[in-house]
Formats: C-alpha cells, sequence, structure tokens
C-alpha cells in the first residue's frame, strides 16, 4: 500500500507493480519445502527409534501407505466428493439467501432494528451445538450436514452484506437518484458492487464455514464423507487413517481458499489494494 | 399561476420566490438557514450564489433539485412547481462522487444506462473525450488523480444533457492550478450546448470568471444581499488572464466590498 493515489498513475493500467523479486520468491519456496521435510523427517525420527508408539502418531510413512490404500479401494474419492458436495450446496444455499436478506434489512432500518438483537443472539451461539438437534431432525444424510453448515454460512454473510450495505457513500446514492436511477437500479448497481468486498469477506469466512459445519456433522452422524472416514479410523483405532483425512481435509480447504481467492481477484480488481497484491 | 415577465426579459429557467428554510433539530432550536431568498436563473445563463460559510448556499441547490422541500416559499423550473427528486439535473458536488467499481467511461455512462438509451457507450467516450480523458476509459477510480475524477464527474453530468446543472462547489477540492484548468474546461464545454447553470461557490474568482449573475448572500440566516450583473464578453478570457483586466477588479471590489462585512460578522 505505498503508492499513494497519484503515483498510482505513473504504473500504466493493468501492468503489475512485480515489485517481489523473482530469487526471493525461489528462496522462500526452497525454505518452505525444508521445513516441511525436516518436520516429516523428525516425526519418522521419533517413532523409528522409539520415542513413541506408532500407534498414537502414527508416520509420514504409513500415511502415505494408508492414503495409497483409500485411493486405491476408492473410499478417498468417494468420501472427498460427498464432503465436497455437501460444503458447496450448503455454502452457495447459505451465501444466497443470506446476501439476500442482508440486502432487504439494509433497505428497511425499521426491520434491521427489529431483527438486530435475534441475529446477534444466533450469531454469538456456538451453532455447532445446535447439530445434535439438528441429526435428530434431518437424520444422517446430507441434509443434516447442510443444515447444520447453513446454521453457520447464514449469518456470516447476512452480518458482511447488510455491514456493507449500509456503509455504501450517500454523494454516490444522491447522484444516481438525480440521474434518474430507480431504487432496484439503486440496488443492483450502487447498493451490492459498493457492498462487494464486504460480502467477499463473509464469502472467504463462509467456505471455511461451510466445510467446517459438514465434517462436524459427519463425525456426529453419517456413514460417508471425510468427517465419517475420520471418526471411523479414530474409532478404529487407526491412527493412519485419521492423519489421511486430515490430510486430504487440509488440501480440500487450501483449494477452496485458493479459488476463492482467484474469484475475488477477479470480481473486485477495481480495488485498488487487490490488484497489486 | 406565475406572473408573466415583460417580453424582453428572457424566461426564468429557475425561480425562487420568498424561499425560506428552517431546520428543526431534535431537542434543539429550529435553526432559519435561508430566509426570503428571490431570484431568477434565466434560460441559457450561469448564476452564482457566493456568500460565508453556512449560508445556506448548499440548501438551495437541494431544493431546486428536490432533495428536499423549502420550508416556504415557492420554487420553480420551467414556470413548474418543483415537488420531487427531479430526474433532469446534473448535480456536481467537490466530492466527485464516482462509483469505485466502475472504470471512468462506465461511469459516464451510469446515467444513460439507468434511462436505458442504447449507445451510451459511444455516448459516454464523446463525452471523456471533450473532458480529455479518451485516453482513461478503462481507468478506474484509484488510477485516476483528483483532477481527472473531477473531469469524469463533469463528463457524468453533461452526458446525460441535463436540463438544468446544480453546481455545489465542484472544484473546491481541488489545487489552484487543477482549478483554474477545469473552471476554463467547464465554460468550454457550457458554451457549447448553453444549459442553464445555478452554480454556488465562495471562491470569488471562480464567482466572477464564470457568471452571468453573481448573488451575494448574506450571512445565516441567508438572504440575498445584492445581485451584481458580470458584462464581461463571452466566451471568457482564461481565468488567469481575466483576473488581471481591470473590469475584473472593479467587478472583484464591488463584490468583495458587499461579502466583506457578511463574512467578517462569522469570523
Amino acid at each position: 500500500m505505498a503508492a499513494s493515489d497519484t503515483d498510482a498513475l505513473l504504473i500504466e493500467a493493468g501492468a503489475g507493480v512485480g515489485v517481489g523479486s523473482e530469487p526471493d520468491r525461489r528462496r522462500v519456496i526452497f525454505a518452505r519445502l525444508a521445513v516441511l521435510l525436516v518436520f516429516l523427517g523428525l516425526w519418522q525420527l521419533v517413532v523409528a527409534i522409539g520415542l513413541v508408539d506408532a500407534f498414537w502418531i502414527s508416520t509420514p510413512a504409513l500415511i502415505v501407505q494408508e492414503l495409497w490404500h483409500l485411493l486405491e479401494n476408492g473410499a478417498l474419492v468417494s468420501d472427498v466428493a460427498v464432503t465436497i458436495y455437501e460444503a458447496l450446496v450448503a455454502f452457495v444455499v447459505s451465501s444466497a439467501l443470506g446476501i439476500i436478506c442482508g440486502l432487504l434489512l439494509a433497505r428497511s432500518p425499521f426491520w434491521d432494528d427489529v431483527l438486530a438483537p435475534f441475529v446477534l443472539a444466533l450469531n454469538s451461539l456456538p451453532r455447532v451445538a445446535l447439530a445434535p438437534l439438528i441429526i435428530l431432525w434431518f437424520g444422517i444424510g446430507v441434509m443434516a450436514k447442510v443444515v447444520t453448515a447453513f446454521t453457520l454460512v447464514f449469518f456470516i454473510l447476512l452480518v458482511n452484506t447488510l455491514g456493507g450495505a449500509k456503509n455504501v457513500d450517500n454523494d454516490i446514492i444522491t447522484i444516481a437518484r438525480l440521474m434518474g436511477a430507480s431504487e432496484r437500479d439503486i440496488l443492483w448497481k450502487v447498493t451490492f458492487p459498493s457492498a462487494l468486498p464486504w460480502i467477499f469477506t463473509g464469502l472467504n469466512l463462509g467456505l471455511t464455514y461451510s466445510l467446517l459445519g459438514v465434517i462436524v456433522a459427519e463425525i456426529l452422524a453419517s456413514n460417508h464423507g471425510l468427517g465419517y472416514l475420520i471418526a471411523a479410523s479414530a474409532a478404529s483405532f487407526n491412527t493412519a487413517g485419521v492423519f489421511a483425512g486430515l490430510i486430504t481435509l487440509a488440501v480440500v480447504a487450501w483449494l477452496f481458499s485458493l479459488i476463492m481467492r482467484k474469484v475475488e481477484a477477479r470480481l473486485l480488481r477495481w480495488k485498488p489494494s487487490l490488484t497489486s497484491a | 399561476m406565475p406572473e408573466i415577465d415583460t417580453i424582453s426579459q428572457p424566461p426564468a429557467k429557475i425561480r425562487l420566490a420568498d424561499v425560506g428554510i428552517v431546520f428543526r433539530p431534535r431537542d434543539r432550536e429550529p435553526v432559519v438557514a435561508v430566509r426570503d431568498f428571490t431570484f431568477d436563473v434565466p434560460e441559457g445563463s450561469i448564476v452564482t450564489i457566493v456568500g460565508p460559510s453556512g449560508c445556506g448556499k448548499s440548501t438551495i441547490l437541494n431544493i431546486v433539485s428536490g432533495l428536499m422541500p423549502p420550508s416556504r416559499g415557492k420554487v420553480e423550473v420551467d414556470g413548474r412547481p418543483v415537488t420531487g427528486i427531479r430526474h433532469d439535473v446534473g448535480y456536481m458536488f467537490a466530492r466527485d462522487g464516482m462509483m469505485p467499481w466502475r472504470t471512468a467511461i462506465e461511469n459516464v455512462a451510469f446515467g444513460l444506462e439507468v434511462r436505458g438509451i442504447a449507445n451510451r457507450n459511444e455516448i459516454a467516450r464523446e463525452w471523456l473525450r471533450k473532458v480529455g480523458l479518451d485516453r482513461f476509459e478503462g481507468h478506474y477510480r484509484h488510477e485516476l488523480s483528483q483532477g481527472m475524477r473531477q473531469r469524469v464527474a463533469v463528463a457524468r453530468t453533461f452526458a446525460i444533457e441535463p436540463n438544468i446543472l446544480l453546481m455545489d462547489e465542484p472544484f473546491g477540492a481541488l489545487d489552484s492550478q487543477t482549478r483554474l484548468l477545469l473552471q476554463e474546461l467547464f465554460l468550454d464545454v457550457w458554451e457549447r450546448n448553453k444549459r442553464t447553470v445555478l452554480f454556488v461557490t465562495h471562491d470569488l474568482h471562480e464567482a466572477i470568471f464564470l457568471s452571468d449573475v453573481v448573488i451575494v448572500s448574506t450571512n445565516r440566516p441567508g438572504r440575498v444581499k445584492s445581485m451584481v450583473p458580470i458584462a464581461l464578453p463571452r466566451p471568457r478570457l482564461p481565468p488567469a488572464e481575466l483576473a488581471v483586466a481591470p473590469e475584473f477588479r472593479d467587478i472583484y471590489a464591488r463584490i468583495w466590498g458587499d461579502l466583506k462585512d457578511e463574512v467578517r460578522k462569522f469570523v
């Protein structure tokens, strides 16, 4: 954020700032790999010299074996597919409803005022505690997972969208109105794009929480998905299986946030901080 | 029924008669912002209100645009009373009001877009060219200097071919050199279509350079203290040259004489 608005002029449009120099990047990646290898080496070592039993912490080699085994028999692919499917359905439905409700509340200060304490109360409740009730109501299928995630993600998007929509520059609204914009134009051409950075903050968070809700519900009651894989492995004292599930989960979460950031950078390319990042 | 003027006078495009504006803040004494304000803006002319800060200048623009009703008196545009938000006005503020999520050309096209005009991009591009920003049509707000943003605002304001223009210190936030250039640019664009303009500023040079008539407002509550016709030939000289002309200095001295007492009360 060193470049001021006027400095930005000196940079030809579209051309990235490109300050990060090449050799530095390569050294960082190399160092990261080194950290990872040292960690894995130590892990393998403490078990090999008998400091800790493989029963408790498994070993990198055992986990790779387990991953390979799960890939071969197809269990991993189907569990990942189930979890991703549930998380994405929950994410899309909850985000869409959260954004719509946020925009609606922003238009009606009366209902915003009426509902504010309820939103606050529900949003402060540790929603994971609702999971047993939700499982009771919706069983162990996809629905229970989606609803559990919904209770988390919906409020995140609602609160963020509302915050963004209330923060619209009044000058812009006045000018738009004087130029003949209808209320509908104001909503979709002013309020929504203006709130988009806030909405994306909510979406980034929402995707993580969507996965969290789904995994918790899977761990509690399920016969599919990564949460089930982790819970079932732990129940049968298969630590390698637990770690295999956790690592796969980490990769899924990382991919999710990677895609999200790409979409965000594309849609918010008008933001100064993102164009130079 | 509006009274008909004598035939020799041009028709009033904007007319204020005995306008009073009172603000009634909750739990506090009402504030009389403007009292007995009466003036006409003839079709195709530029009338500027100058006055000390807080004399209700901006409020007058708000009631002409229909953003707020006057507490008393009459406000008419084209002989008809203003009853609600008008969609035929071009409004400019000191802040540029650019939408940061739209490029320069998309900002200029906004008013045309909400009016459903099909060739809005060609029109917007033409206006960007007229304000000298044709090379910057794809730039976002943060990629433009303050002067360029205000030029986008000028293009956006003219692009919808407004019936009247309301200008609330539009160049007030610019550095003094940029301001001179933008004043010249504005007048240059204005010369081509001669829209009716009601302008508000506390920059006397700006007021004299642009206007056909300068209205000096008193301190709060704002009333018309004097109306000074600016009989300088159009098209006007560039502001820097005009400022040293003897006739300019006479007018300046006269307006400043009226304004000084009002500002002094305030300081």
